[in-house]
């Protein structure tokens, strides 16, 4: 495998591309912007109530007093919304060629674009190229971007929207319900089962701008997805706010995999609330790697409501100087039989800094409910790593267990591999994803790629200094 | 022309003298033997052959003729030079099958693993992350192994018979002579002598407070047997 990472280098990501907004709404937020938003979309009245319903919300709610620092974020500054076109492009020849240029420097091209299921390319504010195989569209698979959805399919948006993470959830989802823009939406009708993934690009490429993506996904009874979603931005000196807000719906025996590759410039705050709910039966995995983000803020939960419901929150991160990653996952047992397993792995480097938060909650009732916390920190130099388990449990039959531990990569180990001949890069690639082996394993390959590319456009930034 | 030369050779460790002035032509195909009681810098003058960056180096060193001081140790490594450590590291997310594909571009695994489990590692050892769970004995057993796959020029042993039981040593030396005989070229640091059964060193140098304090040959293992580091 090893041989994939010569040719990388670091400007595939960091890349600016040309700035592009036709119109803009900027900060501080107020009623009327929110309006302005929703005028500007089109969007029938029962929209717009629920983005109001967002703004009360946010106006209530404060900033989070716990977790990370977030001074450095200013809401009131931020561009809130814009838009890179005035026109929507209805095929790929009619993207910009600087757009398509960005994507394609990301590793997204027409014909990669082929290859999958539906692929969707978010810029900035809007989601600019939404295309879903023809098959796929037979079988009644809907793959759009959220604005077209609240058009297209309003029925059911407005029937799901906001149920799994309400605005009062916390003052970026309630920020997200008041102002989001774009985003993506799936529906997998019954007993369709997606064979390969749907995948959207988030790409911010303003300096400035906060992206509010909404994503919504339903996967009827016995239906089978897998969603990946990739981000990155360039390196503004301004830093970003990505707030979106994630609701899956997972009904009787589906299986939804929602896979994340983040790469957030090391300037962005990502604060991100991810729900799902699983009925009987159903498995919700989330799976995560993530790389950039200066502040994250991100506990994907699964509600397991249903009997015999599974939960699997997956994560590895690796997390360098000035960074600070303070994820985890939430798993609620409702159901009896219900199983979650939350897996972490991070390394941290430089003064990287994670913490993990695990919060496990076995309601009375759920009974026989098995929930496993594993969470393993690499540290290198001054990083650091914590894990803060939350537990209730209610329920006398159900079964919890909890296994931390810290493997500690220090100069003895980095001189010992080097006097086996390997360059102080390689010694890292060869450790990170060593320690990120068995998680990097579930991931659908080209993902899997995709993510030790990453790990080596880290050690490369890095240097000598790592 | 010597293999290696070492030429005033000072090394410090915070801020600590440790090897005094030392000067050592190593030539091809002989074996040196470094003895000497703890802590009287065997272990610093091998692990500043192969530069440990933590060690503040005065003199020159040359591998082939060719300056090797302020190489890295990764570039020393590639020049054919192999230090088998006192006490390799314990490194859990590094599979030992993983770090053996980084290290050898080509090589048979099945021929690896039948070798290793001869040398008397775990069956599973390749699966396991490097050195983890291994018995001191063992650790240096997979040093012996990563050894032999890499088939170094210039081979140095840190201690290679400490923990090891006679069995073990005695296989140990089946492989020294035999790559000796190939014309490989071996430095071995030890307190003791019982690691020379079969294999008999050209030379045999003492090493007490940072300086080499006598050269002689072989002979001078008996004397070291009978009356200890101070006896000589």
């Amino acid at each position: 495998m090893k041989k994939d990472f010569d040719d990388i280098k670091t400007e595939k990501y960091w890349f600016k591309g040309k700035p592009r907004s036709v119109l803009q709404i900027k900060g501080p937020l107020t009623k009327e912007k929110v309006i302005k938003i929703s005028e500007l979309k089109n969007e029938p009245e029962w929209m717009l109530k629920k983005r109001l319903w967002g703004y009360e919300w946010f106006l209530r709610l404060g900033l989070p007093d716990w977790g990370p620092d977030l001074s450095g974020l200013d809401i009131n500054d931020a561009i809130l919304y814009s838009s890179p076109l005035a026109k929507k492009p209805k095929t790929w020849d009619e993207i910009p060629e600087d757009i398509k240029e960005a994507f394609r420097k990301l590793g997204i091209s027409e014909e990669e674009a082929k290859m999958l299921a539906g692929v969707g390319l978010q810029y900035d504010s809007e989601v600019i190229y939404k295309q879903v195989k023809k098959m796929l569209e037979k079988t009644g698979v809907i793959f759009l971007s959220m604005d077209e959805a609240v058009q297209q399919y309003p029925e059911m948006v407005k029937k799901y929207f906001g149920t799994i993470v309400p605005p009062a959830d916390n003052k970026f989802a309630a920020l997200n319900t008041a102002v989001w823009s774009g985003g993506t939406f799936i529906y997998v009708p019954e007993n369709v089962k997606v064979p390969i993934p749907l995948h959207t690009y988030y790409r911010i490429n303003l300096e400035g701008i906060s992206q509010f993506e909404r994503t919504l996904i339903i996967a009827d009874e016995n239906a089978e997805v897998t969603f990946v979603e990739g981000c990155s931005a360039p390196i503004y000196s301004k830093a970003s706010l990505h707030a979106a807000v994630v609701e899956v719906i997972a009904k009787k025996n589906s299986t939804v995999k929602y896979v994340t590759i983040q790469n957030w410039s090391k300037n962005v705050y990502n604060l991100v609330t991810k729900r799902a709910i699983a009925y009987e039966n159903a498995r919700v995995s989330w799976i995560s790697a993530a790389f950039g983000s200066k502040t994250i803020m991100l506990y994907p939960a699964v509600i397991l409501k249903g009997n015999n419901s599974k939960a699997e929150i997956i994560s590895v991160a690796l997390v360098t100087n000035n960074q600070h990653f303070d994820t985890g996952g939430r798993a609620i047992h409702v159901g009896k039989n219900t199983k979650s397993s939350m897996v972490s792995k991070t390394i941290s480097i430089g003064n990287g800094k994670a913490t993990f938060r695990g919060d496990v909650r076995i309601l009375n009732g759920a009974k026989n409910s098995i929930a496993n916390i594993k969470c393993e920190s690499l540290i290198e130099g001054n990083g650091e790593a914590s894990s803060i388990p939350k537990i209730m449990v209610q329920e006398d039959s159900s079964y919890f267990n909890h296994e931390a531990k810290i493997e500690r990569f220090d100069e003895e180990k980095m001189f010992y591999l080097m006097a086996r001949g390997l360059d102080k890069n390689k010694c890292k690639s060869l450790v990170y994803l060593g320690f990120f082996e068995d998680v990097v394993s579930k991931i659908p390959l080209e993902y899997a790629l995709e993510i030790k590319r990453l790990i080596d456009v880290d050690i490369e930034e890095l240097g000598g200094n790592g | 022309m010597p293999l290696l030369k070492i030429k005033n050779l000072s090394v410090a460790a915070e801020n600590k003298k440790i090897i005094d002035d030392v000067t050592l032509n190593i030539k091809e195909g002989e074996i040196v033997a470094i003895m000497g009681p703890n802590g009287s810098g065997k272990t610093t003058l091998a692990r500043s052959i192969i530069n440990d960056p933590r060690l503040n180096k005065q003199g020159k060193i040359y591998f082939k003729e060719k300056d090797i001081t302020n190489l890295s140790t990764d570039e020393i490594a590639r020049l054919g030079i192999f230090l088998s450590f006192q006490s390799p590291p314990e490194i859990e997310s590094v599979k030992t099958g993983m770090l053996l594909t980084y290290i050898k571009d080509n090589f048979d695994e099945e021929e690896v693993k039948k070798s290793g489990i001869k040398l008397g590692l775990p069956e599973d050892f390749l699966e396991r992350g490097l050195n983890v769970g291994l018995s001191g004995g063992e650790k240096k057993k997979m040093e012996i192994l990563l050894m032999k796959l890499l088939d170094p020029e210039l081979i140095i042993l840190d201690e290679i018979d400490s923990g090891l039981d006679i069995d073990s040593l005695t296989k140990i030396n089946d492989i020294i002579k035999e790559m000796n005989d190939k014309g490989k070229t071996f430095l071995i640091i030890t307190h003791y002598t019982r690691i020379f059964q079969k294999i008999k060193p050209d030379r045999v140098l003492i090493m007490k407070n940072g300086k080499i304090v006598k050269r002689s040959d072989s002979s001078l293992l008996k004397v070291i047997d009978e009356n200890g580091y101070d006896g000589v």
